[in-house]
C-alpha cells in the first residue's frame, strides 16, 4: 500500500528553483532512500514533505490525504515525523527532556513510557546519559538522540536526513543496523544519505536526485550495480 | 537608614511593575526574536480600559470595591490580550522571515498607531485614575507603605509565580520554550508554532494590562503616551536580565526599579530617565546577553 | 622648480573647485529665489515650510548613510541633531552681534557638527559591534540621555530651551547645505567606499572575507551621519531662533527613520523625496488634526508589509540619466611561502572541531581537502581566514603570524575564499559584487572620493576594468547588471569565485564549488579551476565531495575525519588508503572502484 506519494512537486527559494517536478512514492513498510550530490534537493524534498517548506506546485499525498502545504505539527499528529539534518537537538535540555519533547502531541502516558523504553533499548548509550545535557553528547550520540526522539511520536513514517553525517564509520554501521531494526518494527523509513552505498544497500527502493529532479530510480541493489550511479556518486 | 528603606520599598514596587511589562517583551523576543515596541502601548491600553470601565461601573464619589477592581482588571486583560493577538496576526505574522529591521519598523509603526489612536479617542490630556479602593498608608518604623504599593507587590508576586508555573510546568510552556530554542525543530516535534506565538502575545499583553492598571493606580493618572517611558524601561529591564529569559526579566525589572528610585531619591528625579538608558548601554557593552542570558555564536 | 610646484597647486586647486561646480552653480540660483520671492509677506509661510524641508533632507540623507547604505539601524539621530544645534546656538548667542559674511556662523556650524561627529564616534565605536535591534536600542537610549542631560543643564537653557538665537540661517544657507549634503552623499555612494558600505549591509562575513574592515566602515558611516545631523541641528536653531529639548525626542528620531524607510533604504533620491513629502504632508493634513499621526503610522505599517524595501528601493534618479563606466588595468605578482599552518586546533565548548591540523600551501599548488560532512573542513577555512582564531597552534600566512588578525586583514594578506552556502551580496549587481572586492586594493581617501580627486577617478576606472575582465573570464559578462540573487545557482558559484579573485589573492579557498552543479558543469568547473591557477598564478585549496573533480584537479589531498587529518598524499595514494576508504569513500565503493580500475 502506498503511504506517501509526491507528484510533480516544485519548490522555490525566492527566485531559485530547488525542486523541479519531483515525483516518487514510498510504500508502507519499506525503506526508501534519496541519494544525490549536495544541493541536488534531497533535504529540500524532506522539508517539503514534513511541511517545513511550502511547495509552489504539485501534490504530496500521505495516507491518501493531500498534505501539501500542511504545517509540520499537523503531519506529526498524523504519524509523519522528520529527524532533521544537523540533528536539531535542544542542547540545553537533558536527554530525557529531549525525548519527552518528541512525544509532545501524545497524551497516553503508558504508551510514552513504553516508547521511551524502546528508544533506550535501541540506543543503550542514551539510557546511560538520560540526565545529561544533550549539548554535551558526542556527535554520534546526538544522532541517536535525534532518531530516538523522532520515534517518540510513534510515527508510521519517519524521515531521516543524513543520519551518518559526521559519524565514525563503525557508528554509521550501528546506526544503519538500527534503522533496519526500526523498519522491522513496522516503521516506514524515508532516508536521505550522502553515503550512497550504505543507503542503497539497506533500501528497498532508491531514487537518484540531480539538480532538483529525479533522474533515476529502482530497487536498492539494482541502483547499487548501475554503472551510471557508480560513476556519478562513487567518484570513478 | 529609614530613608534608604523607604526608597527600597518604593523601588521594589516600581520594579515589580517594570518586571510585569518586561515579561511580555522577553517572552515575545524569546519566541519571535522581535522587539515588540508596541508592548508599552498595550500597557497604556490596559490602563485606559481600566479608566473607561471604572468610570462606567464605579461611582466616583464612592470608594471602589475590591470586586470591582478585580472585574475591571480582568476586562483590561481580556481587551489587551485580544489586541495583542490582533497585532501579531495583522502586523507581525506577514513579516515573519523578513529582515529584522523591517519587523522593528513595523513594531514602531504599531506603537505609534496605538499612541495616536489613543490620543484621538481619549484626548491628549491625563485623566485621574482610581480603580483600587482608597486605603490609608501603612506606617511603621518611619516608613510609609502605600496601599497601592502593597497591592502591586502582592499581585506581581502572584502573577510571576503563575507565569513561572505556566512556562516551566505546562505543555504550552514547554512548547514556548521549545520554540524559543529552535522554532523549526519545535515544529517537527508537533508544536503548533502559530498557536504558541499567539498564546505568547496574549499572555504578555494581559500581563501588561495588569501592569498598566497598577501603574496608573500608583501615579493616579492615565494618558495616551504613558506607555512610552515605562515601555522603554521595561525593555531595558528585559535586556538587563537577558532578553528571552523569564527569570531574567523579573530580576532586571526589580534592579531597574531600585536603581531608578535610589537615583531619584538621592539626586534629582529629573535624572531618573537617564539612569535606565545608562544601565542599558552599560549592560549591552559589557555583557550583551544580559545578566542571566546565554550567547549564541553565528555560524559561517 | 617653484613654477612646477605652483602650477601643480593651481591645477589641484582648480580640480578641487571644479568638482564643486554643481554646488556653486546652485548658490546664485538660490540667492536669486530668496531675493525675489522669500521677502514677500504672502510667501512667508510657504518659505518656512520649504526651509523645514531643506533641513529634513539633510537629516534624512545623512541617516540614510547609516540605515540605508550600511544597514545599521540607528534611531537616535535627533540626539546628534541636538548636540550640533546646542553647541552652535551657544556659540551664536555669545558670539559677535554682527556677523557680516557669516563667517562666525560657519564656524559655529562646523563646531556643532564636529561635536556631533565626536558624539557619534563615542557612541558608535563601542556599540556598533552590536547587531540590529540591540544597536537600535543603544542609539535610542543615547538619544534620550542627551535629551535628559540638556534638560538638566542650565547652561543649555534646561527644559525651557535656548532663545533667542540670532537668525543667521535663511533659505539660501539651508538649501545650499542641503544641495552639498546630497552631492557628498551621492559621491560617497558611487565611490568604492560607498560599495564598501553596501557590502556591510549585505553580508558582513563576506565583506570581511573581501578585505573590508566592517567595523571601521560602520563607525565611519556613523560619524559622517552624525556630523550632518549636527549641521542640520545648527541650521535649525539659527533658523527658528530657539531650541528646546522637547523637539529632540525619540519621536523626532523616528520621523527621520520613517523618511529613510519610506524613501527606500539606501536611496538618496528616495530619502530626499520622502523628507519633502513627510514634511509638507502634516501641513495638508492639518484639517484632520489628531488623525494625522494615526494615518501616518498605519501608512508606515502597510508600507512595510507591502513594500519592505521602501518606495524606491535602492533606485536613484540618476540611474535613469546616465550609464557610463570608467575603465583601466592591473596585475599582481605571486611570491613564495603562502600558508603555513602548524598544529592548529579549535574547540567549541567541549567539542574539538579540528585538532592538530598542519598544512603548507606553496605557490600555484592545487590542494584538496576532503572528508565526511562535519569533519571540520569548512572550519579549517574559517581558521585560515580568521573567522575563528585557533585555540592552539599557529597559522602563518605570507610569512606573517595571523594571531589576532581580523578576517579583512587576512584578506589583505592575499587569501580569498568562497562560501559553501554562497554568501554573495544578494541585492547588488554582479558587477558591484566584484567591484566591492577590489576596494581594499585602492588607496583613495573618502575625501578624495567626494572631491572626485584625480587618484579616485583613475582607481575607479581601474576597478571597473578589472571587474569586467574577471566577469568575462568567469563567463558572466552578460550578467553584469543582474542582481546576484537572480543568477542561476551555477552562475552564483562562479560569481563568488570572480569576487574572490578580485581581491587579488595569492591563495584561493574554494568551499564546495561543485555543489549543486550537474555533471556537465562539473567538467567545465574542472577546466576553470585549472585555468584560474594558470592565469592568475594563485594557489588553490579546494573542499569538495565530488571525487571525480577532486581526483581530476588536485595535486595533493588531505583527508579530514572528526577534525583529525587521517591521511594526506597524492590522489592515487588517497584512493587506496584503507583509512580513507573506511572513513569516507566506503568499503564497498572502494572495492568496486578498484575492481573496475583493475579491469581497465
Amino acid at each position: 500500500m502506498t503511504l506517501l506519494e509526491l507528484s510533480n512537486v516544485d519548490v522555490h527559494y525566492g527566485a531559485i528553483q530547488a525542486l523541479k517536478g519531483i515525483s516518487f512514492k514510498v510504500d508502507e513498510g519499506e525503506i526508501v532512500t534519496l541519494i544525490g550530490a549536495n544541493g541536488a534537493g534531497k533535504t529540500t524534498t524532506l522539508r517539503a514533505i514534513s511541511g517545513m517548506l511550502k511547495p509552489s506546485r504539485g501534490s504530496i499525498k500521505y495516507r491518501d490525504e493531500e498534505v501539501s502545504g500542511f504545517k509540520p505539527h499537523r503531519l506529526v499528529a498524523r504519524g509523519l515525523c522528520h529527524a532533521p539534518e544537523g540533528r536539531g537537538i535542544f542542547p540545553n535540555l537533558t536527554v530525557r527532556e529531549n525525548l519527552m519533547l518528541g512525544a509532545f502531541l501524545r497524551r497516553d502516558q503508558q504508551g510514552i513510557e513504553k516508547d521511551l523504553e524502546r528508544g533506550f533499548a535501541l540506543f543503550p548509550r542514551l539510557k546511560e546519559r538520560e540526565k545529561q545535557m544533550a549539548g554535551t553528547l558526542s556527535g554520534g550520540e546526538q544522532q541517536m538522540l535525534s532518531i530516538a526522539r523522532a520515534l517518540m511520536s510513534s510515527p508510521k513514517l519517519i524521515l531521516l536526513d543524513e543520519p551518518s553525517l559526521g559519524l565514525a564509520p563503525t557508528l554509521v554501521e550501528a546506526i544503519f543496523a538500527t534503522i533496519q531494526q526500526i523498519n522491522k518494527q513496522g516503521v516506514t523509513v524515508l532516508l536521505v544519505e550522502q553515503n550512497a552505498h550504505l543507503a542503497l544497500s539497506i533500501a528497498h527502493h532508491g531514487y537518484v536526485l540531480e539538480t532538483g529532479s529525479v533522474v533515476q530510480s529502482g530497487k536498492g541493489e539494482e541502483l547499487l550495480r548501475s554503472p551510471d550511479i557508480r560513476k556519478a556518486y562513487l567518484g570513478e | 537608614m529609614t530613608e534608604l528603606l523607604q526608597h527600597l520599598v518604593n523601588g521594589v514596587s516600581l520594579g515589580a511593575i517594570y518586571a510585569l511589562i518586561a515579561l511580555g517583551y522577553t517572552m515575545v523576543y524569546g519566541v519571535l526574536k522581535l522587539i515588540n515596541f508596541a508592548h508599552g502601548d498595550v500597557f497604556m491600553l490596559g490602563a485606559m480600559v481600566g479608566w473607561y470601565a471604572s468610570a462606567r461601573w464605579t461611582n466616583e464619589a464612592r470608594d471602589p470595591s475590591i470586586a470591582g477592581a478585580l472585574a475591571v482588571t480582568l476586562l483590561a486583560m481580556v481587551v489587551c490580550g485580544t489586541v495583542g493577538f490582533v497585532i501579531e496576526r495583522a502586523a507581525y505574522r506577514p513579516l515573519r522571515g523578513s529582515p529584522r529591521i523591517n519587523s522593528l519598523i513595523t513594531a514602531i509603526g504599531v506603537s505609534f498607531f496605538l499612541e495616536y489612536g489613543g490620543q484621538y479617542l481619549f484626548g491628549p490630556n491625563p485623566r485621574a485614575f482610581g480603580v483600587l479602593p482608597h486605603r490609608a498608608n501603612f506606617i511603621g518604623g518611619g516608613i510609609s507603605v502605600g496601599y497601592v504599593d502593597l497591592v502591586t507587590i502582592g499581585t506581581s508576586i502572584v502573577l510571576m509565580a503563575l507565569l513561572q508555573r505556566i512556562v516551566f510546568h505546562t505543555r504550552m510552556g514547554t512548547a514556548m520554550r521549545a520554540v524559543s530554542w529552535n522554532p523549526s525543530v519545535a515544529a517537527l516535534m508537533g508544536v503548533n508554532i502559530d498557536l504558541v506565538i499567539s498564546f505568547t502575545f496574549v499572555l504578555g499583553s494581559s500581563l501588561a494590562a495588569v501592569a498598566g492598571i497598577l501603574y496608573a493606580s500608583k501615579y493616579p493618572s492615565v494618558h495616551p503616551l504613558m506607555g512610552l517611558m515605562p515601555g522603554l524601561k521595561a525593555f531595558v529591564a528585559a535586556v538587563l536580565g537577558g532578553i528571552g529569559n523569564v527569570p531574567g526579566a523579573m530580576l532586571g525589572g526589580l534592579l531597574l526599579g531600585l536603581a531608578e528610585q535610589l537615583v531619584s531619591g538621592y539626586t534629582s528625579s529629573s535624572w531618573r530617565d537617564a539612569v535606565a538608558f545608562s544601565i542599558l548601554i552599560l549592560i549591552l557593552l559589557v555583557k550583551p546577553s544580559g545578566l542571566l542570558g546565554r550567547t549564541d555564536a553565528e555560524k559561517v | 622648480m617653484a613654477g612646477f610646484f605652483g602650477g601643480s597647486a593651481v591645477k589641484r586647486a582648480w580640480r578641487g573647485l571644479r568638482s564643486w561646480i554643481p554646488f556653486f552653480a546652485a548658490i546664485p540660483f538660490l540667492y536669486l529665489v530668496e531675493a525675489t520671492l522669500a521677502s514677500q509677506p504672502s510667501l512667508e509661510y510657504a518659505f518656512q515650510n520649504i526651509n523645514h524641508i531643506g533641513i529634513a533632507i539633510i537629516l534624512a540623507v545623512s541617516l540614510n548613510l547609516v540605515n540605508g547604505l550600511t544597514g545599521q539601524f540607528s534611531i537616535g539621530h535627533a540626539g546628534f541633531m541636538a548636540v550640533g544645534g546646542y553647541v552652535s546656538a551657544v556659540m551664536l548667542m555669545r558670539g559677535p552681534a554682527q556677523d557680516p559674511y557669516r563667517l562666525f556662523f560657519v564656524l559655529s556650524i562646523l563646531a556643532g557638527a564636529g561635536a556631533a561627529a565626536v558624539a557619534g564616534w563615542i557612541v558608535g565605536k563601542p556599540s556598533l559591534r552590536l547587531r540590529g535591534d540591540y544597536l537600535a536600542i543603544v542609539t535610542l537610549g543615547f538619544g534620550e540621555i542627551i535629551r535628559v542631560i540638556i534638560e538638566n543643564t542650565p547652561f543649555f537653557g534646561g527644559a525651557i530651551g535656548l532663545s533667542p538665537i540670532p537668525h543667521r540661517a535663511d533659505f539660501t544657507w539651508i538649501w545650499a547645505t542641503a544641495v552639498a549634503t546630497i552631492l557628498i552623499a551621492k559621491r560617497l555612494r558611487d565611490s568604492s567606499h560607498g560599495r564598501a558600505f553596501l557590502s556591510v549591509r549585505e553580508d558582513e562575513v563576506a565583506a570581511e572575507a573581501m578585505g573590508i574592515d566592517t567595523t571601521a566602515y560602520k563607525v565611519r558611516a556613523f560619524v559622517i551621519s552624525a556630523f550632518f545631523a549636527g549641521v542640520a541641528g545648527a541650521l535649525s536653531g539659527a533658523f527658528e531662533g530657539n531650541l528646546a529639548p522637547q523637539s529632540f525626542t525619540f519621536v523626532r528620531s523616528f520621523e527621520i527613520v520613517a523618511m529613510v524607510v519610506l524613501g527606500g533604504m539606501g536611496s538618496i533620491t528616495g530619502a530626499t523625496i520622502a523628507a519633502s513629502v513627510l514634511t509638507i504632508l502634516p501641513e495638508y493634513l492639518r484639517a484632520l488634526a489628531n488623525l494625522r499621526m494615526v494615518i501616518y503610522s498605519v501608512a508606515l505599517v502597510v508600507l512595510m508589509l507591502v513594500r519592505p524595501r521602501g518606495l524606491l528601493g535602492t533606485t536613484e534618479l540618476w540611474d535613469f540619466v546616465r550609464r557610463r563606466r570608467p575603465r583601466a588595468k592591473g596585475k599582481r605578482e605571486a611570491t613564495e611561502a603562502l600558508i603555513d599552518v602548524r598544529r592548529a586546533s579549535i574547540r567549541f565548548g567541549g567539542l574539538t572541531a579540528v585538532s592538530d591540523f598542519s598544512l603548507e600551501v606553496r605557490p600555484r599548488e592545487l590542494v584538496a581537502l576532503i572528508g565526511p560532512n562535519g569533519a571540520g573542513k569548512t572550519t579549517v577555512f574559517n581558521l585560515l581566514t580568521g573567522v575563528y582564531p585557533p585555540s592552539d597552534g599557529t597559522i602563518v600566512i605570507m610569512g606573517r603570524d595571523t594571531r589576532g588578525l581580523q578576517p579583512h586583514a587576512i584578506a589583505h594578506l592575499g587569501v580569498a575564499r568562497t562560501f559553501q552556502n554562497i554568501r554573495l551580496f544578494r541585492e547588488l549587481s554582479a558587477f558591484d559584487n566584484v567591484r566591492i572586492a577590489c576596494h581594499h586594493l585602492t588607496r583613495e581617501s573618502m575625501g578624495a572620493a567626494v572631491r572626485h580627486g584625480e587618484l579616485s577617478v583613475v582607481e575607479e576606472r581601474w576597478i571597473a576594468e578589472r571587474s569586467e575582465e574577471l566577469l568575462e573570464i568567469m563567463g558572466l559578462s552578460h550578467r553584469l547588471e543582474e542582481l546576484a540573487k537572480n543568477l542561476p545557482y551555477g552562475e552564483q558559484r562562479r560569481l563568488e569565485i570572480a569576487r574572490a579573485l578580485a581581491t587579488g589573492p595569492q591563495v584561493l579557498l574554494l568551499d564546495e564549488p561543485a555543489a549543486g552543479t550537474n555533471t556537465r558543469e562539473k567538467g567545465e568547473l574542472m577546466q576553470l579551476i585549472r585555468s584560474i591557477r594558470d592565469r592568475f598564478g594563485v594557489a588553490i585549496v579546494l573542499i569538495e565531495h565530488d571525487m571525480r573533480l577532486v581526483m581530476g584537479v588536485s595535486e595533493r589531498i588531505l583527508v579530514l575525519d572528526h577534525g583529525v587529518t587521517i591521511a594526506q598524499g597524492l590522489p592515487r595514494e588517497i584512493q587506496s588508503n584503507p583509512k580513507v576508504i573506511e572513513a569516507y569513500l566506503g568499503e564497498k565503493y572502494a572495492k568496486e572502484h578498484f575492481g573496475s580500475g583493475a579491469a581497465s
